[in-house]
């Protein structure tokens, strides 16, 4: 372990490390009460969405937006979708569990601790994850919609963007965190080698 | 100097940063060329809407119509043309995000981890997503504002029709305080190394 690390800095200065939970105690609260609101309100969106849902306008944005002719659409499909959506916002509750938990580590002062970082990691690896399946959903939900009428799935599929600008920027996030997660592991690993050195 | 400094020089990067280096060099290519794509991305849009602007106005004052129930035929290309000048102003914010993405994973890839230029760039990144997002929160109703400005439409109401807030900007807030937080993390992280450094 290089004596750079910061573990292996809490005898040199006791006083830096043992301020750091007191100094982020605050943003680590926010974090997780936007957290809760966030999911929350995901939840609220989708159980709006599925009682206010008019078949009628949704037929004819998929119409226009598809360039296509789709007749009605049941019952059946809306909650098809809908239940894809809530299957989407399950895994929304999973990123919010992981924040709790690495926030709850950080604010017990296990900061720089290998349970930390692999918090952090499974919270991008469930962010990237979540990602990967709105966009599948997405198509999955335009398929279960037009599933009915002429169209071939082919061109269902070919329609429209795959991604979107904000999709990369989750991706962003993700990455992000992975990457964060490496630094905060490897440090940890190298401070228990150190410790154990010592 | 203590060799956790910014201005320190490459030979004395610690042998364990650079190892860590290593391992996290591939993220952080993957990293900044995804910000990179990203912002292209958005600049690509705008550019398109921008060019197409004749067509673009017929599909907004046509999907936005439909939308709010009115009639924005009557919608002018310099009102588009308004919306998209505000779009390349807040994609500027977008450039600051991924300058400050690029710099900070570049001192990443010089191996200078624990450091406080690194710690800076961090929250300097997280500050720069939270001004972004506020930005984009402010202009979007100003755009509404822009595009049915013609029309007989009560503005009010169609402020209030619709969500001035979407959870997708809760969760930019939550990246954001996130950055800062580790912003605050790393800088701590660096002081502790930079006090160790000078008492050994």
């Amino acid at each position: 372990m290089s004596a750079t690390m910061p573990n292996a800095m809490s005898e040199a200065s006791p006083a830096s490390q043992a301020n750091l939970p007191a100094r982020i105690r605050w943003l680590c609260q926010l974090i997780r009460i936007a957290a809760l609101l966030w999911v929350g309100w995901i939840l609220v969106n989708v159980a709006r969405g599925w009682y206010a849902a008019d078949p009628a306008r949704l037929m004819d944005n998929l119409n226009r937006g598809l360039n296509a002719g789709v007749s009605e659409i049941s019952k059946g499909q809306i909650a098809a979708f809908f239940t894809g959506n809530f299957g989407i916002w399950l895994l929304d509750t999973v990123i919010a569990y992981c924040m709790w938990q690495l926030t709850g580590r950080y604010l017990q002062g296990r900061i720089f601790t290998v349970d930390a970082a692999l918090w952090m990691r499974r919270l991008g690896v469930t962010g990237l994850i979540t990602v990967l399946g709105m966009v599948a959903w997405r198509r999955a939900s335009l398929l279960i919609f037009t599933m009915h009428g002429n169209m071939p799935a082919g061109t269902v599929l070919l329609s429209g963007q795959w991604v979107t600008p904000p999709d990369l920027m989750r991706l962003l996030f993700c990455l992000f965190l992975v990457a964060l997660a490496q630094i905060f592991k490897a440090a940890a690993e190298l401070a228990d080698d150190h410790a154990g050195i010592v | 100097m203590s060799p956790m400094s910014p201005s320190v020089a490459p030979d004395a990067i610690p042998v364990s940063q650079l190892r860590l280096r290593a391992r996290i060099s591939w993220l952080c290519q993957l990293i900044r060329i995804t910000a990179v794509l990203w912002v292209g991305w958005i600049l690509v849009s705008i550019v398109w809407g921008w060019w197409n602007s004749t067509d673009t106005t017929a599909k907004i004052a046509d999907n936005l119509g439909r939308y709010l129930s009115a009639d924005l035929t009557a919608l002018s290309n310099p009102q588009v043309m308004a919306t998209f000048a505000g779009a390349l102003v807040l994609w500027l914010f977008d450039a600051a995000i991924v300058y400050c993405v690029w710099r900070l994973f570049g001192t990443y890839l010089e191996g200078r981890i624990f450091t406080v230029d690194a710690a800076v760039w961090l929250r300097r990144l997280g500050i720069t997503l939270l001004a972004a997002l506020l930005a984009e929160v402010v202009w979007r109703p100003l755009s509404l504002i822009i595009l049915i400005g013609h029309a007989h439409v009560p503005v009010a109401a169609v402020l209030l029709s619709g969500q001035a807030l979407i959870p997708f900007d809760l969760l930019r807030v939550l990246f954001c305080l996130f950055v800062v937080m580790l912003g605050q993390i790393f800088k701590t992280a660096a002081e502790i190394a930079d006090d160790h450094a000078r008492i050994v």
